[in-house]
């Protein structure tokens, strides 16, 4: 049995070493790590300064025509907001006050909402909005001078907490709330390479905001409202014959960049 | 004598190497390369890692260039008989589907699943006997062990003079660089569609006589 063991062995020797085979193997390991990349390029001034010293400005108001221009790359699905807020959460931080505070109806709460927002182009993807005057900011700026303004419709969308996305029935610049796919967020790309689709003067990633106030005589922001069409001048808000209290306000536009949600 | 016999046949059965793609060859022409004479070298900075953390690597992709060179001695042991193929395949440690990247971690929820002909892979060496010499190429398959030729499998070509041959004969990187030494790119373009995460292949060269 030994003799016969031996003798195998003898043989898987010589076979495996006088008549081997050229076969070899190598490997490598191939890893991609794919991070999300979200980038906002804005081109505005630090400061965007509305100032009311003629009669003709509060009629008419104040537009500043593409102050800030927004640019998109992003790598994942994305939707983009813009958000009013300030220190005391939903009304105007009054900064300096004029005529020694005013009569007794001037009010120092002025709603963020008195702020009007244009964007250039329209939203693309905000087929899951609902319930809201509008979905984005796309409607042309209102007749300063129209008898009945359709309120809300081109007030920034405003919160105390700027980093909770707007709802459902809120604007956004791009994209909406929910994941419905193809419609509810931006698709990933960038505007250094995407071109313009049909009948589009901007690709999907760019973006030129007006913004425009029009504190109205006497001064109660005719055309402040929340999205739902609830008026927000400060006769609806206070009481009639309230009229804005002179002096300087500061508020915070924030724009928001997200991964579609 | 039962130790040294099973420690014989223990060293016998590894000595067979054996693969899903990289299958045991029927002839003995060649000196093999694990107790032979010939040689199958292989030099790789460890991992390739592709790390995606700014758009501009997003569009425009990243390029490892050189970053495994293969290097090869056949010696032959029946005179006028020896020849060899060289490939690569792709392999996804066996997740399903079978054509896509194995998924370590994701970092978000949208957006797809990598497959594997997203990476590319570019073959070639001073006279140009890669199939396909110095073209970036995907696995066309786009599935678990799909191959890419580098030496196919062809009738004997001896080291010519550098004119592109896939030369396929004995020969050595050591006297003719040109001929015996690969040099692999791999590139990834990801673009904007796939799933933020990590991701991981494995890339086996195979050579074998034929």
């Amino acid at each position: 049995m030994k003799k016969c063991f031996l003798s195998f062995a003898l043989v898987a020797m010589f076979s495996g070493l006088s008549f081997g085979q050229l076969i070899d193997e190598k490997n490598v390991t191939v890893t991609m790590d794919l991070q999300p990349v979200l980038q906002l390029h804005m081109t505005t001034p630090d400061q965007v300064d509305f100032v009311f010293d003629d009669i003709r400005e509060y009629y008419s108001g104040i537009i500043k025509y593409a102050a800030t221009i927004l640019k998109v790359s992003s790598s994942v699905t994305w939707d983009l907001y813009a958000v009013g807020t300030s220190q005391a959460g939903t009304i105007w931080d009054q900064q300096m006050t004029y005529s020694g505070g005013g009569g007794a109806n001037a009010i120092s709460a002025l709603p963020l909402s008195c702020l009007e927002l244009h964007q250039y182009e329209a939203n693309r993807y905000d087929a899951n909005a609902a319930g809201g005057t509008a979905t984005d900011y796309s409607g042309l700026f209102q007749d300063a001078q129209t008898a009945a303004p359709v309120v809300g419709q081109n007030s920034i969308f405003y919160s105390a907490t700027p980093y909770t996305a707007p709802g459902v029935d809120q604007k956004y610049i791009q994209g909406h709330s929910g994941t419905v796919a193809g419609d509810d967020g931006a698709p990933g790309g960038s505007y250094l390479i995407a071109s313009p689709g049909v009948g589009q003067d901007f690709t999907d990633y760019y973006f030129t905001i007006d913004y425009r106030i029009v504190p109205g005589l006497p001064a109660i922001f005719p055309f402040a409202g929340d999205n739902l069409g609830n008026a927000e001048d400060l006769e609806t808000v206070n009481a009639a014959g309230a009229y804005a209290n002179p002096g300087v306000y500061t508020m915070n536009v924030k724009y928001i960049l997200l991964e579609d949600q | 004598m039962r130790n040294i016999l099973t420690t014989f046949f223990l060293f016998f059965f590894l000595y067979q190497t054996d693969a899903q793609v990289c299958l045991n060859p029927v002839t003995s022409n060649c000196a093999d390369a694990i107790m032979g004479t010939s040689e199958f070298l292989m030099t790789t900075s460890g991992n390739v890692d592709f790390v995606f953390d700014d758009m501009r690597d997003f569009i425009t992709g990243i390029t490892h260039s050189g970053s495994t060179m293969l290097r090869l001695r056949i010696d032959e042991v029946v005179p006028n008989s020896c020849r060899w193929r060289l490939m690569m395949y792709i392999d996804n440690n066996s997740v399903l589907p079978a054509n896509e990247w194995e998924t370590l971690v994701n970092y978000g929820t949208s957006g797809q699943n990598p497959e594997l002909d997203l990476i590319e892979v570019k073959i070639y060496n001073g006279c140009g006997t890669p199939l396909n010499s110095g073209v970036f190429q995907i696995f066309a398959g786009n599935t678990q062990y799909d191959l890419l030729e580098i030496i196919p499998m062809g009738p004997r070509i001896v080291p010519a003079p550098c004119d592109g041959s896939q030369v396929n004969g004995p020969g050595s990187y050591l006297t003719d660089y040109n001929e015996y030494s690969f040099t692999i790119d791999y590139r990834i373009k990801p673009g904007y569609i796939l799933k933020p995460g990590a991701y991981q292949i494995k890339i086996h060269f195979c050579l074998v006589e034929v």
